[in-house]
């Protein structure tokens, strides 16, 4: 019998701080259902421009920064997203994404709702824009 | 990354390159996914890759000659060539001084480097001699002609010699050929000084010689060398090296008419007249010149054998020249033997002064085998008369007869600038048809005919003669008999009309090889000489003796010749031409 999804490893990336295994010293990895996870908010937090020789590669929700809050620029935040994981993350079906202001002012709560390829179970990736300053 | 061969400059191939390379391993995956972490790396090694093979790329490219970009890599190269590339040249004009002095001295001298101002398109420009000119007076006119002035500030630099001194010329638009050495024994006023001599190559210099290498140098510029105690002299600790040059301003002051002196010379004003107008500045030689002349240098060996040996090294060496055509002397007729003809075509002008003439031959006397001289010629023209009848269908074009005319005119124009105009070409009549029938889409044919014109310069009421050499075979027609219709006979030679005493006549051949002057009466044409030369019509050879004409209208009488076959082909000393003057366009509109 072929062993499900959920535990053969299918899908592996390594760590965005490149962090090690704490024994064994090696690379740690971030597999399947975390791995896409780990594609999409990269996807998110990069602008458009950022990568060389990919001019339209990310969600370029940081460069909407000093856009107003309205739903207009929500819409567009949502546009983006739809697209950016439509073109360059095929492992991510997206069932919808949620964009509010959360009660505290300064902050956008992005919710991603999307089913991994091949995978029944829908996994949410949550992303809070918050001011650091 | 053993056996990962990195063949690409693009960065997505070198990237998938990348990718193909991890395939081989499970550990990490997701290279494939733009999203990835794995990608990011991924895009840095295949930047740095693309980065590093762009720059090997550009720095490979700059070794070769053919490839190279930068100045300093094609001068670098052409040095390796011993090829010294033309700096910015000054403009040389030729002008005569004439003095008026009140107290009769026993002579007057012009200095070195006397400055003259000109105005070339509304800016100034100074020339100055380059030499010293001394006039003793003539029948009590003190007058020196064939001086020579040249464009560009006179600039002087000193270098104190040490074990380490570079000769480095500070300034870029230095004319190389205006470099003058002086050599102090030291920084003293009363030091005695050596003048130095400029040499191109190591033969004849002696150890103890005073001489001097140009060799070009980094950021364009040109630096001096001087010799080893092997070949020339090595300038000693202590001694001061001066560099005299004109900084030129290139090309822009050429075609200056008219020069005053910059103050009184010597006390006395001088009156110039102006012999030659400026030509020959230029600017320092293209990186595409640089290229084509380089390895051919290397090939000559800075010696005139061949035929390409003398375009080489004229056509390099001086950047006014704008064609050069080599005849050997045993080709000639009658053969010249021992000799070379250089014709030698300058850039808007239409002869070579005499003080060129010495120049080009002294330059190439120093390169030819001994028993070689080579004799510069100012180039001969043949031009072409052009007459065409053009055809076009009015239901297709808007255009009218003036403006087809004028187009028609515009190609014959341009195919003579881009075809002709040169020496060694040939005008063959049906690429010229071929060219008016493109012209525009409504011509619908042409017919055009050639014929052949040398240009006869008499002098007024006097016995004048020519041999124009059309060099190409005429077509002869029937013999020309009395009392016939002149209109029915078609010459192979004819000139334009002038006057011949007190009647307008013309010249041409009676179909037996002998010329004629004509005139048209109301009872046909009239004989006013029978003999004033003949033709050759196997060979284009026309001769014309002792012709007396009473006046002509233009610059000068056309002998016009009828080629044989429609294709005029180009003698080796002859540039051959289309001028505007000569082209006789008719247009006749057609409606199918």
């Amino acid at each position: 019998m072929a062993t499900p999804l959920t535990q053969r490893v299918v899908y592996s990336d390594f760590f965005t701080d490149l962090d090690k295994h704490p024994i064994r010293s090696t690379v740690l990895r971030k597999t399947n259902v975390d791995a896409v996870k780990q594609s999409l908010r990269n996807l998110m937090l990069t602008d458009r421009g950022e990568r060389l020789f990919q001019p339209n590669l990310g969600g370029n929700i940081r460069a909407m920064l000093f856009e107003n809050i309205t739903a207009q620029t929500f819409l567009t935040m949502q546009e983006h997203i739809k697209d950016v994981i439509e073109a360059h993350e095929p492992r991510a079906d997206v069932i919808d994404v949620y964009i509010a202001q959360t009660s505290q002012e300064h902050e956008v709560q992005i919710t991603i709702v999307f089913r991994v390829v091949n995978v029944q179970e829908p996994v949410t990736l949550e992303l809070l824009l918050e001011r650091v300053r | 990354m053993a056996g990962t061969i990195i063949s690409e400059l693009d960065f997505n191939q070198i990237k998938n390159q990348l990718k193909t390379f991890l395939q081989g391993q499970a550990q990490f995956a997701d290279y494939d996914y733009d999203g990835s972490n794995m990608s990011v790396i991924l895009d840095v090694l295949a930047y740095n890759t693309f980065q590093n093979s762009f720059y090997t790329n550009m720095a490979l490219g700059e070794m070769f000659l053919d490839s190279a970009q930068l100045r300093d890599s094609v001068v670098s190269h052409a040095k390796e060539l011993n090829y010294l590339p033309r700096s910015y040249r000054s403009s040389n004009a030729k002008v005569t001084l004439t003095f008026t002095p009140s107290d009769n001295p026993a002579f007057i001298t012009i200095p070195k480097y006397t400055k003259f101002t000109t105005n070339v398109d509304g800016k100034s420009y100074t020339f100055s001699t380059d030499q010293v000119y001394t006039i003793t007076p003539n029948s009590g006119v003190y007058s020196v002609s064939d001086v020579s002035l040249h464009e560009g500030r006179i600039e002087r630099e000193y270098y104190d010699v040490t074990a380490s001194t570079k000769y480095l010329i500070s300034n870029k638009r230095v004319d190389t050929d205006s470099i003058v050495v002086n050599v102090y024994a030291s920084s003293a006023a009363s030091a005695e000084v050596n003048a130095y001599a400029s040499k191109p190559n190591l033969f004849d210099v002696g150890s103890s010689d005073n001489v001097f290498y140009i060799q070009p140098a980094e950021l364009n510029r040109y630096e001096l060398e001087f010799g080893n105690d092997v070949f020339g002299r090595e300038p000693k600790t202590g001694e001061v090296v001066e560099v005299i040059y004109r900084i030129a301003n290139g090309s822009t002051p050429n075609g200056a008419t008219t020069f005053s002196p910059s103050g009184t010379i010597q006390g006395y004003t001088a009156t110039v007249t102006t012999t030659s107008t400026s030509f020959g500045g230029a600017e320092e030689e293209t990186l595409d010149s640089i290229k084509f002349y380089a390895p051919k240098s290397i090939q000559i060996q800075d010696r005139a054998v061949t035929e390409s040996d003398y375009e080489n090294l004229l056509k390099s060496k001086f950047s006014e020249i704008q064609a050069v055509s080599v005849q050997g002397g045993e080709e000639l007729n009658p053969p010249q033997y021992g000799k070379v003809i250089v014709h030698v075509d300058i850039q808007n002008s239409d002869g070579v002064s005499d003080g060129a003439k010495e120049k080009y031959r002294k330059f190439l006397k120093e390169r030819t085998p001994l028993a070689i001289d080579p004799v510069i010629r100012s180039p001969e023209f043949l031009y072409v008369a052009l007459d065409t009848t053009v055809h076009y269908n009015t239901k297709t074009s808007d255009a009218t007869n003036s403006e087809i005319d004028s187009l028609v005119r515009n190609a014959i124009a341009s195919y003579n600038l881009t075809y002709l105009n040169d020496f060694k070409k040939n005008a063959r009549q049906s690429r010229i048809a071929r060219v008016i029938d493109d012209t525009n889409t409504s011509i619908i044919s042409n017919d055009t005919e050639l014929r052949m014109i040398i240009d006869f310069i008499p002098v007024v009421s006097s016995a004048s003669s020519i041999t124009a050499d059309f060099e190409n075979s005429l077509i002869l027609d029937h013999p020309l008999t009395a009392g016939e219709d002149i209109n029915r006979h078609t010459p192979a030679v004819k000139t334009s009309s002038f006057s011949y005493g007190t009647q307008t006549a013309y010249i041409q051949d009676n179909g037996e090889g002998v010329l004629e002057v004509l005139t048209n009466t109301v009872d046909g044409f009239k004989v006013l000489s029978g003999n004033v030369g003949n033709v050759d019509y196997a060979t284009g050879r026309v001769v014309i003796r002792d012709l007396n004409v009473s006046s002509f209208s233009g610059s000068a009488i056309k002998i016009y010749g009828r080629p044989e076959t429609q294709d005029i082909i180009g003698p080796a000393s002859k540039i051959i031409s289309i001028r505007d003057v000569d082209v006789s366009v008719t247009v006749e509109a057609a409606t199918q």
